[in-house]
């Protein structure tokens, strides 16, 4: 399994396009969970820091950093493929 | 030849387009895309659905569109490359296409203003960032530049300071560059005080300038307002263009909402219909 974390601000848009894009994935890797923290909690906050992330959504996988900012679906496959 | 051609698929562009076919005008509708890039994630205010996504809303838009059938033709996507008018026609011409029309309907919304300085492109989604609110909590313990003149500066300066270490606010004129490789590292200035070029170090710049019209493809064509909006009659959505009109956050409104914008489509298209008869 794959334990993704997005950690994200309320009001983004690109967030809602990289949460879809997760959500559509999917299909083609079953073994993957997405949760969401928000990133003004103490939670969001303490891994942020803890992974220098500054650009919102933050995305860690299995509790490493993955990727932040905007996002490709091949960009995200790329990334997925090499956790397999 | 159409009677109408309404450019823009948001609210306003939609309902323009909707109601001008109701009231039998050959109508075309040509966009980038349904709803592009305005307003925000989450929808609270649309009459008839009490949250919709952004994205909800553009399928209802789409659909209510394709609802009409042939009677309302419309080229979505499509990037529109000149807006012209020859002799009493317009002539929208797409990548592939040109289309004519009698009267024109200009729905293009407004996009975030951008500060326009070098550096800014490269940088963009590099530490440079256009939504505060967004941003901010990722600048925990950063410096931060926060670069804005709207209303909306106490507020975004109060969100940025529950994280940043120091948020250095900075006026849209006085940036001169925003300096980086892959990433922002600082931003070139003229310092207020000495009025010498000076450059800060930074880890992040969030622009806060907000909406810019896009009015690329009109704007030799219709007044603007001294911010780039385009003058209209607020009883009809007339602009100083015979036969173009505007509506939604194109338009120099005081009130940018899709609420607003849907009904300043309506009042467009009856306008446009009661300029056509009146021809």
């Amino acid at each position: 399994m794959i334990q993704l974390t997005l950690i994200r601000p309320d009001d983004c848009d690109t967030c809602v396009d990289v949460k879809e894009l997760l959500e559509g994935l999917k299909k083609d890797y079953p073994d993957i969970q997405v949760e969401e923290i928000d990133a003004a909690s103490e939670k969001g906050q303490q891994l942020i820091i803890e992974h220098g992330i500054m650009q919102s959504p933050g995305i860690l996988a299995n509790g490493k950093f993955l990727t932040m900012g905007k996002v490709t679906e091949k960009e995200l496959r790329k990334k997925l493929n090499k956790l397999k | 030849m159409y009677d109408v051609i309404v450019i823009g698929a948001g609210p306003a562009g939609v309902a323009a387009s909707i109601n001008a076919t109701r009231h039998g005008l050959k109508t075309l509708l040509v966009a980038q895309s349904f709803l592009g890039e305005s307003g925000t994630t989450r929808v609270e205010n649309w009459l008839g659905d009490p949250v919709l996504s952004k994205k909800d809303l553009a399928k209802k838009l789409e659909e209510h569109v394709k609802a009409f059938g042939k009677s309302l033709e419309f080229k979505v996507p499509a990037t529109i490359t000149k807006i012209a008018k020859n002799d009493a026609l317009f002539e929208v011409k797409t990548l592939d296409n040109v289309f004519r029309a009698r009267a024109l309907i200009v729905a293009t919304g407004s996009s975030r203003r951008k500060l326009g300085v070098e550096g800014e492109n490269k940088l963009y989604d590099k530490g440079i960032g256009y939504c505060v609110n967004c941003d901010a909590p990722f600048y925990n313990g950063k410096n931060v530049v926060l670069v804005t003149n709207t209303d909306k500066t106490g507020e975004a300066f109060k969100s940025l300071s529950k994280y940043a270490k120091n948020v250095y606010l900075i006026e849209p004129a006085a940036i001169v560059e925003i300096e980086g490789k892959n990433w922002v590292t600082g931003v070139k200035h003229i310092d207020q005080k000495t009025k010498q070029q000076r450059l800060l170090s930074a880890d992040g710049v969030l622009v806060e300038l907000g909406l810019e019209p896009n009015i690329s493809l009109v704007k030799d064509l219709v007044e603007l307002d001294e911010s780039g909006f385009i003058v209209v009659a607020s009883q009809t959505g007339a602009t100083s263009q015979p036969g173009i009109f505007a509506a939604g956050d194109v338009a120099n409104g005081k009130y940018k909402q899709y609420n607003i914008a849907a009904g300043d489509g309506v009042k467009a298209a009856l306008a446009a219909r009661d300029y056509l008869n009146n021809l």
